[in-house]
């Protein structure tokens, strides 16, 4: 009763329930990572019928790029955390990090990143008007301040409750979130994670999306991610627990 | 004189007697005399801990030491833990891995000092520079896993980092041991003991800061090149793959120094049930790295298809807690020693310490010396993993009179039982050594016998071995990461240290460092328990011959151990008794020490 009361209010205020939205995704198969197609052999999306012969518009040519991660290939060492902040803060503040690792139950650990998604529900949540303080860049695919000023930081935070794999966070000292802009096209946490990950496998990679980032990756949220975790490496005991 | 980077020059000083906390200060010039880590805690142990404390009184202090290189880019982080030791009764110091140490630099602290007893058990919560000491009372009796459970959930703060102790600490077992993270530990000279006669059920920490660095661009240059230098050496993938276990399989096979059966040999071909590769083949799930570093030594497992512990979730085998709870006491499976590892860590004990307590008792089992009377009627045989496992609960839980005895350690059994045991302990400066026998692996005889604390593997292997280590254990860098730089070790942490704290340290300096360091923690142990050469003397193991294996017949005689104590003097610059001499003291800067000399 309450989930729904609460998306009922979610619809009045945001316009989108989660329901509808996931209606609106399961139509829109189309919206899966490339790289993940190409790892699980999914049928490829059907190409639309040929177009008109006329040459593309040069910069819609280059699909945006987007995060992606094996989080059971995590070793926690929080080298992206440090790389991200090394970029943006110019020294290592992982409080003030865009990407999070967090270690659950000391047997877990959970990346948190953002996946970039089509709909952006961070920049339909902000509330200030008449111009958003944030907005989604079409060309690189990332949120950006239309002007940090108008965000109203710890006063609001609404696009951080709106956040459905709970990525977002705060700076620790302005209040106001920090949105992963993937480091303007190459991101030093893909890098830094790249350096290591020999012998653990994959962990973060960055790549070009057809359509966005599908939502079964996107709306897993770090309590799922555990769950699903400790099921897949430390079965029987999924609780994770002591025996 | 301000920091230009590295440390903040703050210290928390926790008074759990009165509920007091204060903030020290020290500046450049003392920091650039101690670096940080474990040489500024000595430091402020000798000055501030009076000649003759009992450890266990409210007035030992129990220093969590974060280092200038902790919490900035540079690999290989630990916490340095520094009291007077209810083990060896000299210098206490333990080193914990995990996120701890740069936790603190991020909160703002360089080191934190616990000093007094708290009236009832209870736990610190440390966010930035707000410090709350808590009431633990619901946590009494608990394991590790789930007290830190329980303290991250009550201020609701799932990222602290926390140093907790188990039921052994509390119950103020000379063998217990801190634990981090679930499975890391500050485990050796009891650190456990003092953290739990303080009261102290717990400490977690947090901090949304950053360290400042002096100069910036030239320091992440020389971070970068240390690491992509770690990343490329030929030794990582190795120590990746397996972490410490790499040497399980290695030390039987070639090096012929796996302890076995209380190291009467070295030679144990069930190493195969036992090693890193059975554990990849079988049991590990999981890396996981520390904070920053690239070489993920630590797996994780969970045990499936073993009868009793199915389902047993546990870190390692790693070399240590592998062959101390494995070939040292005859187990020949995983499915023997994971429950055993498992065990020491949620009941938070140290697992070399109490492994060779163990060890130490079988034989003398084996020599008739013991009696299963004399342990409760536990049958203690190599090989017995139902007594082994009763044994370490007994030890972690003081539970009846194999409790008692077992929990003091191998010196303090072997005084207690006279006769001929002391024949059969293998211990220095009253601590159980790990798991290396000295008589293959010649450097462990130098960091068993002399190295600051003694009975540790972790000192180094020489006189300039040991003084290198121990100027990085005061920026708090893992040994682990020595092995990827090599050579190179030394003057990588010069650069980064001059980078990010501003000096302008040398390779004469950085050797006067670890000279000076060596030399008080010398200073401190001869001052509480008397440390000389006689202390320095090995145990009677190591003149015996090794029975089997590659390197059969290996042995120590009286001359060498003599030269090496010698040289290890000399390089010193100590007298023939192995004590600083008050003109050394003077020439290193540690004329506070001369009061060690007076008896």
């Amino acid at each position: 009763m309450k989930d729904e009361m609460k998306e009922e209010k979610e619809q009045q205020s945001s316009g989108v329930s989660r329901r509808s939205f996931l209606r609106n995704s399961l139509v829109s198969m189309a919206a899966v990572p490339a790289m993940a197609i190409a790892a699980e052999a999914a049928p490829a999306p059907k190409t639309p019928p040929a177009a008109p012969k006329t040459p593309p518009a040069a910069p819609a040519a280059k699909p945006a790029k987007s995060l992606m991660v094996f989080r059971k290939n995590c070793t926690g060492c929080h080298s992206c955390e440090y790389a991200c902040s090394l970029y943006h803060e110019g020294v290592v503040y992982p409080a003030a990090a865009r990407i999070h690792v967090r270690r659950i139950k000391g047997i877990v650990d959970v990346v948190s990143i953002c996946w970039h998604c089509p709909d952006a529900p961070c920049v339909e949540a902000c509330p200030v008007t008449p111009k958003k303080a944030i907005y989604k860049d079409k060309e690189t695919n990332v949120v950006k301040y239309l002007d940090e000023k108008l965000c109203l930081g710890s006063k609001c935070n609404k696009c951080v409750e709106a956040c459905p794999p709970q990525y977002l966070r705060v700076h620790p000292v302005t209040s106001k979130p920090l949105f992963c802009d993937l480091c303007g096209g190459d991101p030093k946490c893909v890098k830094a994670c790249n350096r290591q990950s020999r012998e653990t496998g994959e962990v973060l990679r960055c790549d070009a999306v057809i359509g966005g980032v599908h939502r079964s990756f996107r709306d897993v949220t770090p309590d799922d991610a555990v769950e699903g975790m400790l099921k897949n490496l430390y079965y029987p005991n999924t609780d994770g627990g002591r025996r | 004189m301000a920091h230009k980077g590295g440390n903040f020059g703050k210290i928390l000083d926790i008074d759990l007697t009165s509920g007091k906390v204060t903030t020290k200060t020290f500046d450049e010039p003392l920091a650039r005399k101690f670096l940080g880590g474990t040489g500024l805690a000595t430091y402020y142990l000798y000055t501030e801990v009076p000649k003759g404390t009992d450890p266990m009184s409210p007035a030992n202090l129990l220093i969590f030491a974060s280092g200038p290189l902790c919490g900035t880019e540079c690999p290989g982080n630990r916490l340095s833990v520094n009291f007077k030791s209810p083990i060896s009764g000299g210098l206490g110091n333990s080193y914990v891995g995990g996120g701890v140490s740069s936790e603190m630099k991020f909160a703002g602290w360089d080191m934190v000092i616990i000093r007094g007893k708290a009236p009832k058990l209870s736990y610190i919560s440390v966010h930035n520079d707000k410090v709350e000491i808590k009431d633990a009372s619901a946590m009494a009796g608990k394991d590790t896993y789930e007290t830190e459970e329980m303290i991250k959930e009550e201020i609701k703060d799932p990222d602290a980092k926390c140093l907790v102790i188990g039921p052994a600490g509390e119950k103020l077992v000379p063998l217990a041991c801190i634990i981090s993270e679930r499975f890391k530990a500050a485990g050796r000279l009891g650190t456990g003991a003092v953290m739990g006669s303080k009261n102290l059920k717990g400490f977690a920490i947090r901090g949304t800061g950053f360290v400042p660095v002096a100069q910036p661009k030239a320091f992440h240059a020389a971070a970068d090149a240390a690491l992509a230098e770690n990343a490329a050496n030929d030794r990582a993938p190795g120590f990746r793959q397996f972490g410490t276990a790499l040497s399980l399989d290695q030390n039987a096979w070639y090096n012929d120094t796996l302890a076995t059966r209380n190291y009467q040999t070295a030679y144990y071909p069930d190493i195969v049930g036992l090693g890193g590769e059975e554990a990849t083949r079988t049991f590990w799930q999981k890396h996981a790295a520390c904070p920053g570093c690239q070489i993920h030594c630590m797996k994780f497992g969970v045990l499936r298809g073993a009868e009793k512990f199915e389902g047993l979730i546990a870190e390692g085998p790693e070399y240590e807690s592998g062959v101390m709870e494995g070939p040292n006491i005859g187990m020949s499976a995983l499915e023997e020693s994971i429950p055993l590892i498992e065990l020491c860590d949620a009941l938070g004990i140290d697992n070399v310490g109490a492994g060779n307590a163990v060890s130490f008792t079988m034989e003398l089992v084996q020599r008739g010396i013991l009696k299963p009377d004399d342990l409760d009627g536990i049958d203690a045989q190599f090989g017995n993993f139902e007594a082994a496992y009763k044994l370490f609960e007994a030890i972690a839980l003081k539970k009846g009179k194999a409790g008692e005895l077992l929990g003091k350690g191998s010196w303090a059994m072997a005084e207690e039982i006279g006769g001929d045991a002391k024949k059969y302990m293998c211990a220095s400066r009253k601590q159980g050594i790990a798991a290396w026998d000295p008589r293959t692996s010649r450097g462990m005889m130098a960091t068993y016998a002399l190295g600051p604390r003694g009975g540790v593997h972790t000192d180094g292997g020489s006189a300039k071995g040991i003084a290198d280590r121990v100027v990085s254990s005061s920026c708090c860098l893992c040994y682990f990461i020595h092995g990827t730089w090599g050579a190179k070790t030394n003057s990588n942490i010069i650069t980064m240290l001059n980078t990010l704290c501003g000096y302008n340290i040398t390779e004469a300096e950085f050797e006067t460092l670890g000279k000076r360091i060596i030399t008080l923690q010398r200073a401190y142990s001869h001052r509480e328990a008397g440390d000389n050469r006689q202390g320095d003397m090995p145990f009677d193991r190591v003149y015996e011959p090794l029975p089997e294996g590659p390197k059969a017949g290996a042995k120590w005689t009286p001359e060498e151990v003599k030269k090496a104590q010698d040289d290890y003097y000399a390089y010193f610059g100590w007298d023939d008794n192995g004590v600083p001499t008050a003109e050394c003291l003077k020439k290193l800067g540690l004329d506070f020490c001369l009061d060690s000399l007076k008896a």
